[in-house]
């Protein structure tokens, strides 16, 4: 089942082996239309998620991280890197994002620090950067993968 | 699109720098992202200094204007607003950029009587022989200079 289709009509579904869908789950983003399938109930009455939109995730953070990349490397300011469309649409993206983040983060250092930020809001966590560390990016950049790991993230 | 300047294409390099011709300048450096333009006509190397983001004085106001990084330069550098990008002996002088929007992009610092030293993003840090040459497009345009008595000559 490709992720952008909207599905209209649950009865066929029912005929394949997931057995009788139980709930369809349609979520609007701004640039991509996600479709997740919550669960279903199977022949033995035995609840399993179906589909999840994980590697959709993957692929929009993913296309939007290179994109972003690409457009404002040029740019010194965070203003200018934070206003691109791609960095705008990856924060809107659900909290399912940070270990992807993280994982980019890990790799090498970019500024990704904005987004967490605004993921660490939505989590209620607070920023984990103290003062000190503002502007260094190595240490920042190891005050965030900290972060990450004590929520327990796998990247 | 690659990640250093030195990689770009001709194509590439005048589509990121309108005005970053062969000939005007000279790479210096290697690429990173460990410091901007605005810590390096100042001599910082270790961190990044940015109105959004990453380190700015708690008690300046952030307008990301370039009136804003004006005020850094004056209080926290010992910078003052003066009228040319003339060479003057004996003088540290910069030049900061606007875009079109008035918001500050760029910070360049006058080497000699013949070039000029800019960090260009996450790129290289480059010597350019003039203003206009890392300008045009999106870092726009210098429109405030500035100078400080270099101390120790």
């Amino acid at each position: 089942m490709k992720a952008y289709e909207r599905i209209t009509n649950i009865e066929s579904y029912k005929q394949q082996k997931y057995g009788t869908v139980m709930a369809v789950c349609y979520k609007p983003t701004p640039r991509f239309s996600v479709l997740n399938i919550i669960c279903t109930i199977n022949r033995s009455q035995s609840v399993s998620v179906i589909n999840d939109d994980t590697t959709e995730l993957e692929r929009s953070f993913h296309l939007l991280a290179s994109q972003w990349k690409k457009e404002t490397r040029k740019y010194s300011t965070m203003i200018h890197k934070t206003m691109n469309n791609n960095y705008i649409d990856i924060m809107s993206l659900n909290v399912d994002v940070v270990p992807l983040i993280l994982k980019e983060l890990k790799k090498k250092p970019d500024h990704w620090f904005v987004a967490l930020n605004h993921f660490a809001r939505k989590l209620k966590t607070g920023d984990p950067v103290p003062k000190e560390h503002l502007g260094n990016i190595e240490k920042m950049r190891e005050d965030w993968l900290r972060w990450g790991e004590e929520l327990g993230y796998q990247f | 699109m690659a990640e250093s300047i030195e990689e770009m294409t001709t194509e590439e390099r005048l589509g990121e720098f309108p005005n970053l011709s062969d000939g005007t300048y000279e790479l210096k450096s290697e690429d990173t992202k460990y410091y901007n333009c605005v810590a390096w006509v100042v001599g910082i190397t270790y961190k990044r200094i940015d109105s959004y983001g990453y380190w700015w004085p708690e008690d300046l106001e952030a307008t990301h204007t370039a009136n804003s990084y004006a005020e850094l330069y004056k209080r926290y550098f010992g910078f003052e607003i003066c009228d040319n990008s003339d060479y003057e002996d004996g003088y540290d002088k910069i030049a900061l950029y606007s875009d079109k929007n008035n918001l500050f992009t760029h910070a360049t610092r006058r080497i000699n009587n013949k070039c000029w030293t800019s960090k260009m993003g996450d790129y290289e840090d480059i010597e350019h022989y003039n203003l206009t040459s890392v300008g045009g497009g999106d870092y726009g345009k210098p429109t405030i200079f500035m100078k400080r008595k270099i101390i120790d000559k």
